[in-house]
């Protein structure tokens, strides 16, 4: 606690300490001490009132009364000189004329006026300047009546008149008969003013005594300058005085008002100020219960209240600061959008950052939520939010309701991203709201980005639905022949393959076309019969996915065939549904070369060479294909059984052995008719062989077949030659101007030899001899043919061994 | 509305579910049970009784259940409906919270959650 005590009389610490204490010298402070002043210069003013007043008062009527005053001390002097010469009487001391001229000076020279004696006649006895009345210097007239009586000077001196008048009146000598009565009587002497005296000639007063036991009369006379002056002397002291009490009263009543008021209201203004300041631990100590004390009490109850507020007040806002503070690093930290709604829907001040980045907006206070969602979210999902957010605002529905209806739980949003396209955001919003008083003042909202969660679940379902195609796709593979399978899936591949060929060419094509709804139109047909071909051989096989799959397509289709007018648009979907199709048919691919690898080591048996295992699969599919083609032919199979297959030319190999013998049986073997017409056994005859050379793999295969029909493979060339003639020159011989068998028996491995036309239906479409060739050549191997037409076909292969 | 006693009509046109939700009913709140197999027969009950809870499926015969909430509320407003329904979409659900529902489940639901909307159906919480 920082006391301002009341100073004492002489030391004003508060001040000085205080002006230490706040330097705040711009604030407008009291000047302190100019009460004090103030009150100095207000007693001044009543001081000089006071006498202004005692001296307009003494001017009016003191001077009266002290003139009165002073004729009294001359009737005193009178009295004394009366008495005076009754002493000497007394003292029987002859007052001859000179005796009483002695007197009479004697008296002149005493300050207060001077007195004469006169006799019954009124004839002078004495006066201080004996000439004037007829007395001789010496002393006077040895016998009475020498001197001038009264009446006598008051001929020659008009002013003496008054006295002399006064003298010849009875009551003035009545007295004379009393001095007998009394013994010491106090005559009250006759006042008398007289315009002119003898002596000075001015206005003086004159009083007539009579003098006890004889008849004279005693003149006392004063100028009234005299008077005047002393009763000057009078007021001057009388002043002096007043002035003198007024200061010993007014100083210390000054001092004591002033410790008493103006030190204390001082102090209360210097306490005020530092209050106002800030400094709420002043508090003024007051002794006494006047009204200084009551206020200092209030002002210090006031101040306490004050301090009691503002504390309260700090430490509200600290508290509010803290709060702020931790609201602060929640929002920053909290991983989850978390923001209020106020009733209006709109987004208040305070959210977290994660809001920002998952709305991809900088500010968002104030934002309307549903222009939010509008932006983000297709039209039915922001309708229905603005009618869900309106039940939410409805205190009567219940929160668990709320909770259970929220359109947002898991919605698609889009937003646009740097690169201007739209990126997708899987968002999962909360509404809780929160009530006061039963009103709902605000819903707070949290939204997190659950992308990545909900794609993996897409995925998790998309692996589980391939597996289950999967699993499908191998049992129907367990009950169909695997080389059924096998073509199949070339038999689909090409299908697709020839789609797409359509659609992109027919994107090209369409825009030389004039009537593109007709194109498009058997565009449309023709895929049409593709997809329903690979529908119906999978349903065949009871691969049933696909078949759906392909189903799907068709439908797709069959829509767009109803069309009145169709639209290179409208393929879109047929494309997409295509490339599903492709992707299965790599998965069945895949499926398939898995569970084969798998089907071949299994049927194999412990220690089976690789020969014996490409012997058993010429072997079946010769046989196969043999019957289905309503052909005879028997296959031999010659190799060391110790001859080791590189893996990696396993699947190569059985695709070049497919493709040899599905080329032999459907285009070299004749029918056992046609053989039998041109003297060669029934049975055609294929040999395959394999065996190690010179660290190369060498494989044989040879059939019984017609060979190669030349005229068909020169027609081709001639074809092809249209575009590019220079795969002539090798061909032909120019010197004898023909074919050279050799070259053109090569040219069936030349790519884009085989052609759809060329093809059956088991020698499938697009594989041919090329296809072979570029497999090996792939290898690092290379394939050889020898023939004589009608007689046989040889393939050599040669393929680098260890490699 | 709290702890208030009433009568309940459960309106479903599966006999299965019916049982179910009337097995599941805190016996000391429900003082009696009327059961619809459809809308109009639900209607019927709720006028002659007055039902002050209600469970309505939303897919019935003759009368869809959101039809029967808007009739149900234009005659007695303060009744405490749930709605079973086997639509699990939202705006099924808003709108019939809208036309007042104050319990959604969606069908199939666990003997809790069942439990749970029948709880704050007849607590009115």
């Amino acid at each position: 606690m920082n006391e301002v005590e009341t100073p004492s009389a002489g030391d004003a610490p508060a001040p000085a300490a205080a002006a230490e204490r706040q330097p705040a010298a711009d604030r407008r402070r009291p000047r302190l001490g100019s009460l004090a002043w103030q009150g100095m210069v207000g007693l001044l003013a009543l001081f000089s009132l006071i006498l202004m007043g005692i001296a307009l008062v003494m001017n009016t009527y003191g001077r009266q009364q002290v003139a009165e005053q002073s004729a009294g001390k001359v009737e005193e002097v009178g009295r004394r000189r009366v008495e005076e010469v009754r002493r000497w009487l007394a003292g029987e001391r002859p007052l001859d004329s000179s005796n009483l001229l002695r007197l009479s000076q004697a008296w002149q020279a005493e300050a207060s006026g001077y007195a004469f004696l006169l006799d019954r006649d009124q004839r002078f006895l004495s006066f201080p300047r004996p000439e004037l009345v007829g007395l001789t210097s010496r002393g006077g007239a040895e016998k009475a009546g020498a001197t001038l009586t009264a009446s006598e000077v008051a001929d020659r001196h008009p002013g003496f008149r008054p006295v002399a008048d006064a003298l010849r009146r009875p009551q003035a000598g009545g007295s004379a008969a009393a001095p007998k009565k009394m013994a010491a009587p106090v005559h009250v002497p006759v006042r008398i003013e007289m315009p002119a005296d003898l002596l000075n000639g001015e206005p003086s007063l004159a009083l007539v005594f009579p003098v006890p036991e004889t008849d004279w009369k005693l003149v006392q006379v004063s100028p009234k300058r005299e008077l005047e002056q002393a009763a000057v002397r009078i007021s001057r002291s009388l002043l002096l005085l007043i002035s003198g009490i007024l200061l010993a009263v007014l100083l210390p009543s000054y001092l004591f008002l002033s410790r008493r008021w103006i030190t204390p209201v001082t102090t209360l203004a210097e306490a005020a100020t530092l209050v106002r300041d800030g400094e709420l631990d002043v508090r003024v100590s007051m002794p006494g219960r006047d009204e200084i004390a009551v206020l200092a009490d209030s002002f210090n109850q006031m101040v306490d209240q004050l301090a009691a507020n503002t504390a309260g007040l700090k430490q509200a806002n600290v508290e509010l600061g803290r709060s702020l503070g931790l609201t602060d690093t929640i929002m920053g930290t909290v991983r989850e959008g978390l923001f209020l709604l106020t009733p209006e829907l709109a987004i208040e001040a305070k959210y977290s950052a994660a809001t920002r980045q998952i709305f991809g907006q900088e500010e968002l206070a104030g934002a309307d939520f549903l222009d939010l969602i509008q932006r983000i979210t297709p039209k039915r999902t922001h309708e229905l939010t603005a009618r869900f957010l309106r039940l939410l605002l409805n205190p009567a529905k219940t929160d668990s309701v709320i909770a259970k209806i929220n359109p947002l739980k898991e919605v698609e949003a889009s937003f646009p991203s740097r690169s201007g396209q739209l990126e997708q955001k899987f968002l999962t919003f909360t509404f809780e709201r929160i009530r006061e008083g039963g009103e709902i003042r605000h819903a707070m909202v949290t939204v997190a980005d659950i992308t990545p969660r909900v794609l993996l679940a897409r995925q998790l379902k998309q692996s589980q639905q391939r597996m289950e195609r999967q699993s499908e796709l191998l049992l129907s593979v367990m009950h169909v022949e695997s080389q059924v399978l096998r073509e199949f899936i070339e038999d689909a591949h090409n299908e697709l393959e020839t789609i797409n060929a359509l659609l992109r060419e027919g994107r090209s094509a369409v825009l030389s076309i004039p009537d593109r709804n007709t194109f498009y139109r058997h565009l449309a047909d023709d895929i049409f019969k593709s997809v329903h071909t690979i529908k119906g051989t999978a349903a065949m096989l009871r691969i049933d996915y696909f078949a759906a799959a392909a189903n799907r397509f068709e439908e797709k289709l069959a829509a767009l065939r109803g069309r009145t007018i169709v639209d290179g648009s409208d393929f879109i979907p047929i494309v997409l549904e295509l490339s599903e199709m492709v992707d299965s048919l790599a998965e069945i691919r895949d499926v398939l070369a898995r569970f084969a690898e798998t089907q071949r080591s299994l049927k194999a048996a412990p220690g089976a060479s690789d020969t014996e295992g490409l012997s058993a699969l010429v072997t079946r599919f010769v046989n196969d294909l043999a019957e289905k083609s309503g052909k005879k032919v028997v296959v031999a199979f010659r190799a060391p059984g110790d001859l080791a297959i590189p893996f990696k030319y396993k699947s190569a190999l059985r695709n070049v052995m497919a493709q040899l013998v599905r080329n032999s049986i459907v285009h070299g073997i004749e029918t056992p008719a046609e053989r039998q017409r041109v003297g060669k056994p029934e049975e055609g005859h294929i040999l395959v062989a394999a065996r190690q050379n010179n660290g190369h793999l060498e494989f044989l295969f040879k059939d019984d077949g017609r060979g190669i029909d030349y005229k068909r493979v020169i027609e081709r060339v001639q074809e092809l030659a249209k575009s590019e003639p220079s795969i002539l020159e090798p061909l032909v011989d120019r010197e004898q101007n023909r074919w050279k068998r050799d070259a053109l028996d090569q040219m069936i491995f030349h790519p884009g030899f085989s052609t759809a036309d060329q093809a059956t239906e088991d020698a499938g479409r697009g594989v041919g001899m090329g296809a072979v060739h570029d497999a090996l050549a792939k290898l690092g191997g290379r394939i050889s043919l020898r023939q004589k037409t009608g007689q046989f076909c040889e393939f050599f292969i040669v393929l680098p061994n260890g490699g | 509305m709290l702890g208030t006693r009433g009568k309940l009509l459960i309106v479903d046109d599966s006999s299965t579910i019916r049982r179910s939700i009337e097995r599941h009913i805190l016996s000391d709140r429900v003082t009696e049970i009327y059961q619809a197999a459809n809308g109009h027969q639900a209607m019927e009950l709720f006028e002659r009784y007055g039902p002050e809870f209600v469970t309505m499926d939303l897919t019935m015969p003759e009368m869809d259940g959101l039809t029967c909430i808007s009739k149900m509320m234009a005659l007695k407003p303060d009744t405490r409906l749930m709605v079973i329904s086997a639509l699990g979409d939202a705006e099924t659900a808003i709108e019939a919270v809208e036309r007042g529902a104050n319990e959604y489940v969606v069908k199939p639901f666990s003997a809790e959650d069942l439990n749970l909307a029948l709880a704050n159906l007849v607590a009115g919480s």
